[in-house]
Parts: structure tokens; C-alpha cells; sequence
């Protein structure tokens, strides 16, 4: 249930939606207080920023965009290739990502059975074993192409296939019975 | 508590007082794991899981927190402790334990506001897995469907059943007598070789026996004739009462419930599930039972007959069952695929169908086609792999099926030959045999056939016991002459957890009062009319309706005092005349036509050939955007609100029907509390005072004037508003 609007938003918050940095004028660090700090040189500085995927999914190591968490995480800016930061800055988009997103890849499916409609899975993934239980499955997951999958759990946490076909053939027939 | 539980707690400072110890489900390496959270009256720490680790990982003294709060991030959240100046990640949580750490989170906060000691109760969760089997819960507080077993689902479609008894009693007495009957006709083969052809016994036995042939075959016809019209009767109206009990439980769902539902699902529920249901009944009734009355009437019969080739025919018979089983379930395997496949391959088809004005425009009709293309080839691949199955197991398990027939003619036919055994005697006992295969194949699908019919069984009860509507509290107050004062106070809400929507809002309405509700898409405003429906309930703080929190009023009378005009007008399919009165069908012409009138809708429902008799086609399919709305207004102005919600109500419309949708909603609002969000701020020139939300909270309140005194977010929005309508009248 969102609202919609007709309406750009307004002066004040104006966000430059298209913008590319220029990546050598880019310093992202993290300031005494533990905040990620932007400085964009002989530009602007920003004290708290949130850095996120474009494309989390489909192209998940390019298009990082940059929020201004200090207001309402408006969009400082667009980075088409993080490889081109300098050494440092890019370790520290790296690290903003790796802790800003948690979507486990589910490498194994150890045990996945179905009672009333309940899915109770036990599977390994790339963040270590987990057992969780989802309902209403097949309506709920999301196929991504390509053979990968988005396995949603009754807790709102989401598990990614990243190409069903490509699994053992046991954790395959497993999932079969759900795909 | 567990060992490492007990090892923290040794760590601690021995003067530390413990007053939580609580684990998450991720660890510091970002890893599904444990790591643990304590706090004590001294300071805030986290530990691993590891043994050897006797010293916390992290550690944020009380006395320097200032606020802890759980951030959400994409798939998981984060406990963060704000500190003087600096900020503190303390610890990773899945979405699983986000309510548990939101508590904390509260407590913590609460504690250092009033600089006292934190107080936890993490208790009033919800149980999270089955106190009997201790399996996860698929829905938090809900039922294990492990331990809810086929026993109680049986016993609730029993409570379906019962008022019917009469009925019930025949057709067991129907299937009773079908199975004797149908015994009879071998025993009759018997007699005619044994005593007829064989014993002499003559045309006159002849006659007779055929006679009783008849009877019995005339007997049976009416007999099942009875048992199947009982049957059919008794599934249909069962499976009518169980649908109807579920459109009841649907239409008082909770919006929550709806919109986690996807409401395809719920149809099909409505329709395909109880349809399956009533294949138990039916299938129960008419074919399980009485097949396995005859298969324990046909066993005694072949034992009866001559006990040594009994024994023989029971040989292949496990290999029936197990090869049976065995390919039901391939096959009903490769059907799910194949009907999982025809559902994806109509679902594309019936998008780009319903969409082709977009496809035509792009020229993507190639791209369609052969994305079509596709999923046919699929479906085609599903299908005749399941039927290829189909031609060879059927066949197959019928060979088997065989051998028992071949044991019996063989060993049969030597104890004829040696006098042991009547001709008439293995005759009848062939034909039993050929009798006993059938059954034996029906309950091997049976098992499987049922199990999907429990799961469709559980799926409505799940519905019919879902959450109703918002909790109503059974002291609830009626509303007698409601005056129409509303208040927000420190309302918090989210429709998923990982997104707050409103975070502290708080308004103070007069009876009659008109507030215009101004903010960027998203910042809750739509939300706030839907809270005051009471479409859901607020997570934290309250709204009043003259005082009294709308979780104490009755909710059939808060619906009846309020009213909407929402953003898109739905209108049913039907006549204008029924949409009009949807909240009010007793309303008379003349009330209709006064409502019509001030809608300035009137006028335009004249111009139709059929009046206010007009079919507005499938959501008002048939009418423009501005006459739905207008039919909306005369909705809401019919309802008679003492509050009314007016959603945007001239987003899509042209300057001359907004004027006329204007001076509508002019004559709705007078003498009503009216909350009205709009983006053209000019749309609320009536309201009293304006609201400026940011951020899901009060950022202005104040009239128009006020607010552009304070030269705030309101003047810039109307500033950049009039340039806007500038640019709009150098363009247009």
C-alpha cells in the first residue's frame, strides 16, 4: 500500500537522479563516531551514507549508489564501478555492502518436507546451515531467470537459488517439489 | 540455559547484576550462528559462541547510551546503540528476531530516557515452534500442522456431516447392501455349472437361478442408483456449507491477512479447494468405503471357495501394491509438473493478453510469441512425458496384476482335474479374482488422493480460522451521536515489519475540522486514513475517536460513521444506482438523486440512455475517471459520515471536472471531520489546517498562512508548486 504521486519531489529534496561520480574525486572512509563519510572533493562532504546495489540481484558488483542516511537517504550519487574507487574507499563500499545486505545462497538442500501446505527446509548455505519453514511457496517465490530463485520464509527472511539447475542432483530433486 | 549460557554469565564482573541474556542468530563474521547479547546493570556486551572466549566482544557502558534502536537492512537487521557521538553496530539479527530485539531495543531506550535500570519482558512473543513437537511454527502463534492431525480435520468435516444423518444412515445401508450384492453373481455361477450343467438339475433350477440373476442385477441398479444421487446429494451440500463458511471468513478477514494472501490464491481456495473437498465426501462415500467392504467380502468369499488358491492369489499381490505405489507417485508427480506448467503458460498468456495495447505499441508481439512459444514447448514436454508414463505403467501393472490369474488357472484347473475342486467352484472363484485387482489398485492412489485432500481441507480451515478483521474487544462502546474528534497520539506502524511506515505521529483533530494531509509519496499519509478506518491496528501509542481508542469502539459502528472517497473509485459491477447506495441500500430514490445532486454527478448520469439504471461494466469499466469519482462522492455523501476520508480525489482528472469534483467535495465535507490528502496543495484551499508529514511524523501543523509565515517545507512546496502551473501555462 504506497502512495503514489503525480508530483516530482519537491525543490528541497532535489536528487540527482542520474548523477555518475567521478570516482577519482570520491573518498568514502569512516569517520571517529563509526559513520561512513563522503567526501566528494572540492565539491561536498556528506557525514552519513548509506551505500546500496542498483541491481542486487542481476548485477550485484556494479551500479552502487550512494544515500544521504542524514536526510532521509536521498540519493548523493550513482558509482557505475566501484573498482575504479581508490584501494581504500572501495574497501570500505565493500564492507558497507557485505552489511547491508543478507540474502543467504542456499548451496545444498539437506532435508525439504511438506505438510498442510507448510514448507520445512533444512538446507546449507553460503552463510552456514539454517532450517526455516515457508508457507504458500510456489505462490510466494519469486523466479528471478536464468534458473535462480528468491525463497521467502514466514519470517519475511529471503533465500536465494542462484541456478536450481545447477544443484546436486538431490538437493534438485528436493526443490523440485516446490518449483 | 545452556552451557555457554552459564559461562557468560561466570565472565561477568562478579558485582554485575545479569538482566538479559539473549542470542541472535547471526554471528560477528555475518555467518548463521549464535552469539549472545547481555545486559547488565553496568554495561552492554556481546559474546561468541566460542567457549574458549571468556571476554566479550564488544562493550557499551549504560550510563553512555543514548538511544538503541534495530535498524532494518535489506534480508536481516541490525542492534545499533547510539553513544555519545558515535554509533555502535552491537549485533546481526535474521527477520526471525526482529520483534525480540525491537523489545529490547525499546526497553533499553525507555530506560536510559528516564536514566533508569532497563527492565525486560520478551515474554508476551508469540510461541515460535509447536510446544507439543517442538517443530518450527509456519505462522507464529498458529497451529502445528504436524500435531493438528487428520483425526481433527476429520472431526470438524464431521461437524459438517452430522446434521445429514438420516441420509448418512441409508447410504451406508445402500453400500452395505451393493457390496453383498455385488458377491452374489459369481456364487450364482457356481450353482448354474456345478448343479445345472454339471449335476443334472435341469431348465427348471436353470430358470430359477437366472432368475435370482436378475433380481440381483435389478436390486444392485437400484441400490446404487439410491447410494450414488444420496452421495452426490450429501458432498455437494456439504462442500456449500464448508464454501459458504469460508466467503464468510473471507469477507471478515484482515486487510493484514489480504495482503499477504494473494487473493488468486484465495479463489482458488474458494473454489478449487473445497471442490477437492468435496471429492472426500463424495469419493469416501461412494468409492473408498465400499470398495474396501468388498475387498474384505471378496477375500472371505475366495477363502470360503477353496483356502490353498486364495493363498496363491495373495502372492503378487504385494508386488501389485508396491509397483502401484511406486508409479502413482512418479506419475502424480510428473501431473503436479505438467499442472504447474499449464498454470505458468495461461498466467503469461492472460498478462500479455489483458496488456496487448502495450505489447502492440512496443511491437513486442514477437517477443510474446515466442516467450509463449516457450512455455507451450514446456507444457507439451510435461504432458507427454506423463502420459508416456501413463501408457507404459498401466500396462505394466496390469502383467502383473495377470500372474495371480495364470497361478489360479493352473493350480485351479489341476485340482479340478483331480476331483478336488467343483468346475463351478474355480469358475466363481475367477471371477472373484478378477473382482479383487480393482479395489487393490483404488487404494493404492487412494493414500495419496486423500492426503491432498486433507491438504485442501487444512488450507480452508486455516481461512475459516485466520485472524478476523482487527481484534475487537468484546466490551467494545457503541458510538451513539459520535461528534467526530480524532487523535493521534504517538502512533507507530509498519505494514511489514522491515519498514516502519508512521514513527511517532501525533495530531489533534476538532469535530467538523477539515485537515489537509501534505507530504512526499510514501510518508504515511494514505497510511494515516487507513488507521483511522481501522483497516489495521497501530503497532504502538493510539488513536481517539472522541476520546475513546478506536480499538474500544465498536467497529460495525466506526465503519458506519466514516466515509471514503478513495484515490481510485472502485465501483462495483452493476448499475449506478446500486453503486450509489452500496453503504446504504435502503436509501430512497429521492435521498439518491439529493446525493447524485450535490456529487454534481447528477447531471452526466442524466445524459446516459439508462439513467441511474446505467451498468457501469466491471469496475466501472464503462465510465470515465471523473464520473467514478463523482459516483464515489455520492457514495460518501449518501453514507452520511461524521468522518471522512477524501484520498486524492482529483489526481486524474481535467481542470473542468476537477472544478466540478471540487465544489462536490465543498458541500461532502461541511460539518465533518475530513482528513483530505492531495498533491496539488491547491485542491486543499478548503481545509482548516494543513499537516505537513515527514518522515512518518508531524513536521508543520497550522493553516496556510501559518504555515507560509514559518517559510518551512510547506512555502517550499508551494513555491515550487506555482512554478510548476507556471512552466504548465508557458507550455500548455
Amino acid at each position: 500500500m504506497t502512495e503514489s504521486s503525480n508530483l516530482a519531489p519537491p525543490s528541497t529534496l532535489k536528487e540527482p537522479y542520474h548523477e555518475s561520480l567521478e570516482p577519482d574525486a570520491l573518498r568514502l572512509f569512516r569517520d571517529e563516531s563509526g559513520r561512513l563519510r563522503l567526501t566528494i572533493q572540492g565539491d561536498r562532504s556528506y557525514l552519513d551514507v548509506k551505500v546500496v546495489r542498483a541491481f542486487p540481484f542481476s548485477d550485484p558488483g556494479r551500479h552502487v549508489g550512494l544515500l544521504d542516511a542524514g536526510a532521509g537517504d536521498r540519493v548523493i550519487g550513482l558509482v557505475p564501478d566501484p573498482k575504479q574507487l581508490d584501494r581504500s574507499s572501495q574497501e570500505h563500499v565493500g564492507e558497507a555492502l557485505e552489511g547491508h545486505y543478507f540474502i543467504p545462497t542456499i548451496t545444498a538442500i539437506v532435508s525439504l518436507t511438506e505438510e498442510f501446505g507448510a514448507v520445512y527446509c533444512d538446507v546449507q548455505t553460503d552463510r552456514g546451515p539454517r532450517h526455516f519453514v515457508a508457507r504458500g511457496v510456489r505462490d510466494a517465490m519469486e523466479e528471478l531467470g536464468d534458473g535462480e530463485l528468491l525463497i521467502p520464509d514466514v519470517d519475511g527472511n529471503r533465500y536465494r537459488v542462484a541456478d536450481w539447475r545447477r544443484l546436486d542432483p538431490r538437493s534438485r530433486r528436493l526443490l523440485e517439489r516446490i518449483v | 540455559m545452556t552451557d555457554r549460557e552459564s559461562q557468560i554469565r561466570r565472565s561477568l564482573r562478579p558485582a554485575e547484576r545479569v538482566l538479559l541474556l539473549t542470542e541472535t542468530d547471526i554471528d560477528r563474521s555475518g555467518m548463521f550462528g549464535r552469539r549472545w547479547l547481555a545486559v547488565t546493570n553496568e554495561r552492554l556486551t556481546t559474546f561468541s559462541a566460542d567457549e574458549a572466549e571468556t571476554h566479550p566482544e564488544l562493550e557499551v557502558p549504560l550510563d553512555e547510551i543514548k538511544k538503541v534502536a534495530v535498524a532494518h537492512r535489506v534480508g536481516h537487521a541490525v542492534l545499533e546503540a547510539e553513544t555519545k557521538g558515535r554509533r555502535v553496530e552491537l549485533l546481526r539479527l535474521s527477520n526471525s528476531l526482529t520483534e525480540r530485539f525491537g523489545k529490547v531495543a525499546k526497553a533499553l531506550t525507555d530506560a536510559r530516557k528516564d536514566d533508569k535500570e532497563p527492565e525486560f519482558d520478551l515474554t508476551e512473543e508469540e510461541a515460535r515452534t509447536c510446544p507439543n513437537c517442538g517443530r518450527l511454527l509456519p505462522e507464529k502463534g498458529g497451529v502445528c500442522p504436524a500435531c493438528l492431525k487428520k483425526r481433527e480435520v476429520l472431526a470438524r468435516l464431521w461437524r459438517y456431516m452430522r446434521p445429514h444423518w438420516p441420509r448418512l444412515v441409508l447410504v451406508s445401508v445402500c453400500i452395505l447392501m451393493g457390496v453383498a450384492l455385488e458377491l452374489a453373481p459369481p456364487y450364482f455361477t457356481k450353482i448354474l455349472i456345478d448343479n445345472v450343467f454339471e449335476g443334472g438339475g435341469g431348465a427348471a433350477l436353470l430358470l430359477v437361478v437366472v432368475l435370482c440373476l436378475v433380481v440381483v442385477r435389478l436390486t444392485s441398479t437400484v441400490v446404487n442408483v439410491i447410494r450414488g444421487r444420496l452421495s452426490a446429494w450429501l458432498g455437494s451440500r456439504v462442500v456449500h456449507d464448508v464454501r459458504f463458511d469460508l466467503y464468510q471468513a473471507i469477507q471478515r478477514l484482515s486487510l493484514r491477512r489480504h495482503d499477504k494472501t494473494q487473493s488468486g490464491g484465495l479463489l482458488s481456495r474458494l473454489t478449487g479447494d473445497t471442490t477437492m473437498l468435496g471429492f472426500i465426501f463424495i469419493d469416501v462415500g461412494a468409492w473408498f468405503i465400499p470398495n474396501m467392504l468388498l475387498l474384505v467380502g471378496i477375500c472371505a468369499a475366495l477363502f470360503v471357495l477353496n483356502a490353498r488358491l486364495a493363498l496363491l492369489v495373495l502372492v503378487p499381490v504385494p508386488a501389485v501394491i508396491l509397483l502401484t505405489l511406486w508409479f502413482y507417485r512418479r506419475l502424480s508427480r510428473m501431473y503436479h509438473r505438467w499442472y504447474q506448467r499449464r498454470a505458468k503458460m495461461s498466467a503469461l498468456a492472460m498478462d500479455s493478453i489483458s496488456g496487448i495495447r502495450v505489447v502492440k505499441a512496443f511491437s513486442q508481439e514477437p517477443a510474446q510469441i515466442r516467450q509463449f512459444a516457450e512455455r507451450s514447448t514446456e507444457v507439451y514436454e510435461a504432458t507427454a512425458a506423463a502420459e508416456c508414463m501413463w501408457a507404459t505403467g498401466g500396462p505394466l501393472i496390469a502383467l502383473v496384476t495377470a500372474t495371480g490369474g495364470f497361478l489360479v488357472w493352473y493350480f485351479g484347473g489341476l485340482a479340478v482335474l483331480r476331483d478336488e475342486m467343483t468346475l463351478g467352484a474355480l469358475m466363481a472363484f475367477i471371477s472373484y479374482l478378477f473382482m479383487f485387482y480393482g479395489p487393490i489398485h483404488m487404494l493404492t492412489g487412494f493414500s495419496d488422493f486423500m492426503n491432498r485432500s486433507f491438504a485442501a481441507a487444512q488450507r480452508l480451515f486455516e481461512i475459516t480460522d485466520a485472524e478476523q478483521e482487527v481484534y475487537e474487544d468484546p466490551h467494545a462502546q457503541p458510538l451513539h451521536d459520535p461528534q467526530g474528534a480524532v487523535e493521534f497520539d504517538d502512533v507507530h506502524f509498519g505494514y511489514v515489519k522491515d519498514r516502519e511506515v508512521l514513527k511517532g505521529m501525533d495530531l489533534k483533530v476538532h469535530p467538523g475540522e477539515m485537515i489537509g494531509l501534505v507530504g512526499r509519496s510514501g510518508v504515511g499519509k494514505t497510511t494515516m486514513t487507513n488507521l483511522i478506518c481501522r483497516f489495521y491496528d497501530v503497532t504502538e501509542g493510539a488513536i481517539r475517536f472522541d476520546g475513546v481508542d478506536l480499538r474500544k469502539v465498536r467497529l460495525r459502528d466506526l465503519r458506519r460513521h466514516i466515509g471514503i472517497v478513495p484515490q481510485e473509485s472502485f465501483l462495483f459491477d452493476g448499475s449506478i444506482a446500486e453503486n450509489i447506495r452500496f453503504g446504504k441500500p435502503d436509501a430512497d430514490r429521492e435521498e439518491m438523486i439529493r446525493a447524485a445532486t450535490a456529487a454534481n454527478a447528477h447531471g452526466f448520469i442524466m445524459r446516459q440512455p439508462d439513467g441511474y439504471d446505467t451498468r457501469v461494466g466491471e469496475r466501472g469499466a464503462r465510465l470515465s475517471a471523473g464520473e467514478k469519482q463523482r459516483i464515489a462522492i455520492a457514495r460518501a455523501i449518501l453514507h452520511d459520515p461524521k468522518i471522512l476520508v477524501l484520498d486524492e480525489a482529483t489526481s486524474s482528472v481535467d481542470t473542468e471536472t476537477e472544478e466540478l469534483i471540487q465544489t462536490a467535495l465543498a458541500r461532502l465535507v461541511r460539518g465533518r471531520t475530513t482528513f483530505a490528502i492531495a498533491h496539488r496543495l491547491s485542491t486543499l484551499r478548503y481545509a482548516d489546517r494543513l499537516l505537513v508529514v515527514e518522515d512518518g511524523k508531524q513536521a508543520e501543523l497550522g493553516t496556510h498562512q501559518e504555515l507560509m509565515a514559518k517559510k518551512g517545507t510547506y512555502q517550499k512546496l508551494v513555491e515550487m508548486q506555482s512554478k510548476l502551473s507556471a512552466i504548465k501555462a508557458v507550455d500548455g
